[in-house]
């Protein structure tokens, strides 16, 4: 066998072998790659003119008698029916257009949509089906092109043959193995030109009226043939009534014809004779031929019959196609050519030896999973057009078939082809060697980040377990810290979240891992889930040593809502495992949408005082009245209230509250080692105002410090010594006394909320190390609580008021409130 | 808080503008489908939204309308199970508002549980809407008993004592159908609930007939008649009483119901079938090929214009596909045709027949679809044998050269299948064999019948030599048929019906080539062998005046008068041949065969004559 020369004539993405599809009509080659785009390729100009891109994944196509549409069925289930752009006039265009066409095919082109629908055929205007539930094929029959939904025609139903039987292994079932249909034409039925004949397959009119009946050749009925993925070839003619069977019942038209006991890859018609082809064949997926013959009636008048043969060629086979005298079959290896005889009439007898020599030549094509109609050009030699499993679409040049067989010597004509042939034979293994390569490579690449992975994780697993003991000084390995800042962008000021991502370990954080730093309002009283924002940063790569900043607004669109609470967390996706140009999807297809590490790192809170404005620090345009009723507003919706209220009381001017604490537990807890009160009041500011520039120039020069809140509004903080003579009964107290003053509420409120619970945060462990226990007046802490009691009667006393009066009353119902709330805080406890 | 009835208002507003789209393209005069599917898509949108926040009483109006239009749009589009998955979401939504535990999701425990739950609330004419959509569904797949088990719930006086009838439940059926302006619907639920009760009582009956119970099926039927209904619908009602009145054995009742169908609506194609099948049976051969002919032409008229119908819901929908080829059944064109022709030849019309097989062949050829097997229960003859009905009729009406032509047909096709030869012995005989052999034995019967007629045509065209030629094949044809058993005839333990039919057919052709040949003999001068076939003619279909006369004068030229004498005779003593209806139509003998040139008559007569008064 002569060798071939193989052209590569374009490149697309990987197929899925199971459900890729070639149609070659004309110039145009329509391709389905098991993907959504449906592509059509002009195959002289080698380029693509048109996408046609579904909703799902196509998985068989056919175009329409008259060519006008083209029908694909689609993974959901849906056959979709599309009229076809003027291809002919799009490649006139394209000269001037070079990009592609793209049409995007809406569900609106449904015409039938069935999940168990498994493919199906356009014969005569008339839409073949084939559908399969719960183990019965249905055929069912529509007219073409018809109104929708389509106008049913017939329905035919055959039951499956058990797989059981057949052993079909579980990897073939899992391999989507779809039905085949074809159509076959009785000669002479077909009115057109050779041309289009070239493209149904036809019998010679004896043994198609063998094998399909009297009444079909009578009525020159064209005859589907379908062959089931278990195996079985059954046949039907199209046009021919529902016929009286020979006791007058009616019969079924499907007629099984013979079953192959695998899975049918093909059938179709070859051996081209005096009055059309003579044999019907049909290519198993594991390599079973079948060959139907008829045998002429011998001299002894046995009626004429037609043969069965059987033939064996190596599996498994992919796809086929045949032209008049030779079959082309693609295993995953090599393509191959098989090569049949003819039988003229005379020599009827001499075929069975003959049939049972049929051997294979290799044309050293390898990976072709699809085949399409081979054409012979006019100078005799057949082309074929093949995509490989890599997205190649390649056209294999066989040279005209001589018809002696073998060539004896090597005419040096030949010499040159034959060289060429063997480096493109070379060049198609060292393809497969490449592509061996890349795998392992792809698959060691995927090791080597998942140990890394690994590392890290544990690492920060690690930090986790023993964070008693980090947070004694010693320093996270991997840790993220964040300041609350004031940003000025395009003369609008806002409050911004700087975190810094601080890789002190020996690991490097590489591609694929993310920062994801969440924030919380805390004061929202809805779920949390929707005021809660994430905002993920993707890390290139984090060397040991190295630092990475972000910065993420805290304000939404709702405004600011202070406080909030900030998660620092690293999370991994695992898919980035797998590199993302790994040419097979492999392992990665296995992972679910969850397949991720997520370890947490450092949390914080942002509350008011980390959004104080230093006055001095800004210049006081920028601060923005505009936004201070809205932020008020904020905050006050948030506390539950409602925004008339406020307006009300804020009217009636500044609102302080007071906070004491023990001048000796401060001094103790802050390391202030100065007398001084007054210089007391200074750190303990600078500590409340600036906690992050400890050590540095003090911002805060007096024991009163102004300020403006994140809404706008003017802020006092003020510190002051004073002593409490009738608290404690060893004699009076030291007690430092912070002041907040502003007209906002909703400011003095958030401070105040905000300080207590820095206070909260620094005392949490005092009571270990607190060295004597105060004495306090019983009488003093006495009148505190009969205070506070009243208070808390008056409060009941309101809410009762509020609860009867129903909504008419709140304005007063809230004013008493207030005054509460006022005179709770003006007169506060003493945290000691 | 306060967002939500301006939500509840956009969308009211917004299923307000599907239905007012829908109902403007309802009235053009050529609705498109187009706007229906938008409509359905539209609605469905409008109706995932809705159902995309969690289900509170105040909605349940607005839902469960958008949901009833939905599902009427949505049905020529989704399969009825999905209608009714989306349904019973609703329905289980709906009770999750209302607070209600479900403890099924078995569409009648549901029900049972919606009813009981909003049995007395404002939303019941909202209820029954879906519950209209229920009964439509399970109406679709037929599914009385649990129509009548829904319909029951929705009674709350009826006492449960009385017996439980779907006719007199849906007949008393009482359901609060209140419409409100402010949430249009694509179809009035008042409408609807008519259409539906009218099909119901339909289905019932054409349950009832499909059970033999044709009393009970009048019944049904008689209360159909009652209730306001479609044009359409009346007609096929019309028809099914007068199908069950022509079961019960009242022919003529029957043909007064099928003309009112008629008169109803014309385009009521079943109820023309079923009468000619009625004049069939009373023997009026005229008024069935009448009836056949209009019929033919009616589905020929139909053909061109296939009808979408505009409305939501037809009776055709609600019957479901079994039900409906039940009620209109008619068999497809082609067979029609043929039994146009079929009739026409065989009751003498030769000239309207022929021109009927020669469309009917002409449809074989070219018409696509129609020839798909339709599966509708009818079946149609062989091919090879419309092609010999075909050659005879146009042998019969003396188109001896297209008669040639057609036959040859049958001839080449038959070629490849006739065995050497085909030896039935039914005491042998394998069961399951019994299928091929029978087939062979039609191949056989096909190819002779087709060397028949050929020759009777060459016969017909003076070419005798020819016509023996091929009375010779049929006749080597049929005697490669050899039976084992003498007694053929008795049905024995293996001879089937079929099997004796075809023994018979065998037979009669037989002695049809025979005959021919011997006469073709005859005229030829050949005596000797003519009377050889003659006899052996005789011999297989004994009794055949026919042949009997040919046998007088065989003998009469061979001056045996004795003899020529005694046939003579004896072919006087036997009537007319009777028309035997087992035979296939191609082997009938016509009249107009019987016209036999009786030249010798005369001298008969006189020498029997003389004979008489030698004696």
């Amino acid at each position: 066998m002569e060798r071939c020369s193989v052209e590569y004539l374009s490149e697309f993405s990987d197929c899925q072998s199971h459900s890729v599809r070639i149609i070659l009509d004309d110039t145009n080659l329509f391709l389905a790659c098991g993907h959504r785009d449906v592509l059509v390729f002009n195959v002289e100009e080698r380029r693509v003119t048109t996408v046609m891109q579904f909703e799902a994944s196509v998985t068989n196509l056919a175009l329409s008698d008259d060519k006008y549409r083209l029908y694909a069925l689609c993974a959901n289930g849906g056959l979709y029916c599309t009229p076809l752009p003027q291809l002919s006039s799009s490649s006139v265009l394209a000269s001037k257009s070079p990009d592609r066409v793209l049409n995007i095919v809406s569900d609106d082109s449904i015409v039938l949509k069935n999940a168990s629908l498994q493919a199906f055929i356009i014969v005569e205007k008339i839409l073949v089906t084939l559908s399969l539930h719960k183990s019965i094929w249905s055929f069912d029959l529509y007219e073409e092109p018809g109104s929708r939904p389509l106008r049913k025609l017939a329905c035919f139903q055959v039951a499956t043959v058990n797989s059981c039987h057949l052993n079909i292994t579980e990897k073939e079932k899992s391999v989507n193995c779809h039905p085949v249909l074809t159509c076959i034409y009785p000669k002479g039925s077909m009115s057109v030109s050779a041309q289009q004949s070239d493209l149904h397959p036809y019998l010679e009119p004896r043994l198609f009226r063998l094998l399909f009946g009297v009444d079909a050749s009578l009525v020159n009925s064209p005859v589907i043939l379908c062959g089931l993925p278990d195996g079985l070839i059954c046949c039907f003619p199209l046009l021919v009534p529902t016929l009286a069977g020979p006791r007058g019942e009616q019969r079924s038209p499907i007629r099984v014809l013979q079953s192959l006991e695998q899975p049918i890859v093909f059938v179709g018609t070859c051996v081209s004779g005096e009055h059309g082809p003579q044999c019907l064949i049909a290519v198993g997926q594991r390599g079973k031929l079948l060959m139907v013959r008829s045998k002429q009636a011998s001299s002894e008048g046995k009626e004429a019959d037609y043969s069965f043969n059987e033939h064996s060629v190596r599996g498994p086979v992919l796809c086929v196609c045949v032209d008049d005298k030779r079959l082309y079959y693609s295993s995953l290896n090599d393509l191959h050519t098989l090569q049949f005889t003819t039988i003229s009439s005379s020599e009827a007898t001499g075929t069975e030896s003959q049939l049972q020599a049929l051997t294979s030549d290799s044309l050293g094509v390898c990976r072709v999973i699809a085949l399409a109609r081979p054409y012979t050009n006019p100078t005799g030699s057949v082309q074929l057009i093949g995509i490989s499993l890599s997205g190649r679409l390649l056209r294999v040049n066989l040279p005209q078939a001589s018809e002696k067989g073998n060539v004896p010597r090597l005419p040096p004509s030949l010499a040159g082809q034959r060289v060429k042939d063997l480096l493109a034979s070379i060049g198609n293994i060292w393809e497969r060697a490449e592509s061996l390569k890349h795998k392992l490579q792809e698959k060691n690449e995927s090791l080597k980040r998942l140990n890394q992975v690994i590392n890290v994780s544990s690492l920060l697993l690690d930090t986790h377990g023993n964070e008693k003991k980090f947070n004694m000084g010693t320093k996270h390995p991997i840790s993220c810290h964040g300041v609350a800042r004031w940003s000025s962008l395009l003369q609008r000021d806002s409050l911004t979240l700087t975190c810094v991502l601080e890789n002190s370990s020996g690991c490097t954080l590489e591609h694929g891992w993310t920062l994801c730093i969440q924030v919380h309002p805390l004061s929202q009283y809805s779920n949390i889930e929707s005021s809660s924002r994430t905002y993920s940063f993707p890390l290139r790569k984090l060397d040991s040593d190295q630092k990475l900043d972000v910065t993420i607004p805290l304000e939404t669109v709702d405004g600011l809502s202070l406080p909030v609470k900030v998660y620092c967390s690293l999370t991994f996706s695992l898919s980035s495992l797998f590199s993302p140009e790994a040419s097979s999807l492999g392992v990665s297809q296995l992972l679910t949408e969850m397949g991720s590490i997520s370890a947490p790192l450092n949390s914080l809170t942002v509350d008011w005082l980390d959004a104080l404005r230093l006055e001095g620090s800004i210049s006081h345009g920028n601060i923005r009245h505009d936004s201070v009723k809205d932020g008020i507003q904020a905050f006050l919706r948030a506390r539950g209230a409602l925004t008339k209220d406020s307006d009300t009381t804020s009217k009636s001017g500044p609102v302080a509250v007071l906070i004491r604490v023990s001048t000796e537990l401060l001094k103790a807890k802050l390391h202030i080692s100065v007398t001084s009160s007054s210089e007391t009041c200074v750190s303990v500011l600078n500590w409340l105002v600036s906690p992050e520039v400890k050590g540095q120039t003090k911002s805060v020069q007096s024991p009163v410090v102004c300020a403006y809140s994140p809404d706008g509004c003017s802020v006092k903080i003020m510190a002051k010594e004073v002593t409490l003579g009738d608290l404690c009964s060893e004699g009076p107290l030291e007690v430092l006394e912070i002041r907040v003053e502003s007209t906002s509420v909703a400011a003095v409120c958030g401070l105040h909320h905000a300080i207590l619970r820095r206070l909260q945060v620094l005392l949490r462990d005092l009571t270990v190390k607190c060295c004597h226990t105060k004495q306090l007046k019983a009488q003093s802490l006495c009148e505190a609580v009969r205070h506070v009691e009243s208070l808390y009667k008056d409060l009941q006393d309101a809410q009762n008021q509020a609860a009867l009066g129903g909504t008419m009353k709140t304005d007063k119902s809230s004013e008493i409130l207030f005054r509460i709330f006022l005179q709770l805080r003006a007169n506060p406890l003493v945290i000691l | 808080m306060s967002t939500i009835p301006c939500l509840v208002d956009r969308w009211s507003e917004e299923n307000n503008n599907i239905i007012l789209t829908w109902k403007q393209n309802e009235v053009n005069i050529e609705p498109s489908q187009d706007v229906r599917k938008r409509c359905c898509s539209e609605s469905l949108k409008l109706l995932q939204k809705i159902q995309g926040i969690p289900a509170a009483t105040e909605r349940l109006k607005l839902e469960m309308t958008v949901s009833y239009n939905t599902f009427l749009f949505s049905l020529g589009y989704s399969n009825p199970s999905e209608v009714e998955e989306s349904l019973i979401h609703t329905l289980l939504r709906a009770l999750e508002a209302a607070g209600s535990q479900v403890s099924s999701s078995d569409p009648v425990k549901l029900w049972e549980t919606v009813l009981q739950t909003f049995g007395t609330s404002v939303i019941v004419p909202y209820v029954y809407k879906l519950l209209l959509i229920q009964w439509m569904l399970w109406l679709m797949h037929c599914q009385l008993e649990r129509i009548l088990t829904l319909l029951t719930q929705t009674n709350h006086k009826r006492e449960h004592s009385a017996p439980v009838n779907l006719l007199t439940e849906t007949r008393n059926l009482a359901l609060s159908m209140e419409e409100d302006s402010s949430l249009m619907v694509a179809m009035a639920a008042k409408d609807l609930k008519d259409l539906l009760h009218i099909c119901t009582v339909i289905c019932q009956g054409v349950e009832q007939m499909k059970m033999e119970k044709y009393s009970e099926a009048l019944e049904a039927f008689q209360e159909a008649k009652g209730l306001p209904s479609p044009r359409s619908l009346l007609a096929q009602i019309h028809a099914l009483t007068g199908q069950s009145f022509a079961k019960l054995g009242q022919p003529h009742c029957a043909l007064h119901f099928y003309r009112k169908a008629v008169e109803v609506d014309c385009a009521c194609h079943s109820a023309l079938y079923q009468s000619a099948l009625v004049f069939r049976e009373l023997g009026n051969s005229k008024a069935e090929i009448e009836a056949l002919h209009l019929l033919y032409s009616a589905v020929q008229l139909q053909a061109d214009k296939s009808a979408s119908s505009a409305s939501l819901v037809s009776p055709a929908t609600l019957l479901g596909g079994e039900q409906m080829t039940f009620i209109s059944r008619v068999p497809s064109s082609s067979l029609i045709l043929h039994t146009l022709a079929h009739t026409c030849v065989f009751n003498g019309s030769i000239s309207d027949g022929v021109e009927h097989y020669l469309d009917l062949l002409a449809s074989l050829q070219s018409d696509g679809k129609d020839l798909v097997s339709t599966g509708d229960g009818t079946s149609f003859p062989r091919i090879p044998v419309v092609y010999l009905e075909a050659g005879f009729a146009l042998l019969k009406a003396q188109r001896y050269s297209d008669a040639l032509v057609v036959c040859e047909e049958v001839i080449t096709s038959t070629l490849d299948f006739i065995p050497k030869r085909l030896l039935l012995d039914a005491v042998e005989k394998q069961k399951s064999d019994s299928d091929v052999i029978l087939e062979n034995l039609d191949f056989v019967l096909w190819a002779a019948a087709a060397h028949l007629l050929q020759a009777q045509a060459h016969w017909k065209l003076k070419d005798t030599k020819e016509a023996i030629t091929n009375f010779t094949r049929a006749i080597n044809q049929l005697v490669k048929v050899f039976i084992k058993q003498k007694d053929w005839k008795q049905k024995h333990l293996g001879n089937t019906e079929a099997m004796v039919e075809r023994m018979v057919t065998l037979e009669a052709a037989k002695g049809q080539a025979l005959a021919g040949r011997g006469c073709c003999f005859l005229e030829r001068g050949q005596l000797k062998e003519a009377l050889r076939d003659l006899h052996l003619s005789l011999q297989m279909t004994p009794g055949c005046k026919n042949t009997k006369m040919w046998l007088t004068e065989v003998l009469w030229r061979l001056d045996r008068r004795e003899e020529a004498s005694a046939y003579w005779r004896e072919a006087h003593s036997t009537s007319d041949i009777p028309k035997s209806i087992n035979l296939p139509l191609y082997l009938q003998a016509l009249p107009e065969d019987t016209a036999f040139d009786f030249t010798d008559l005369k001298k008969m007569g006189e020498y029997i004559h003389a004979k008489n008064v030698m004696t």
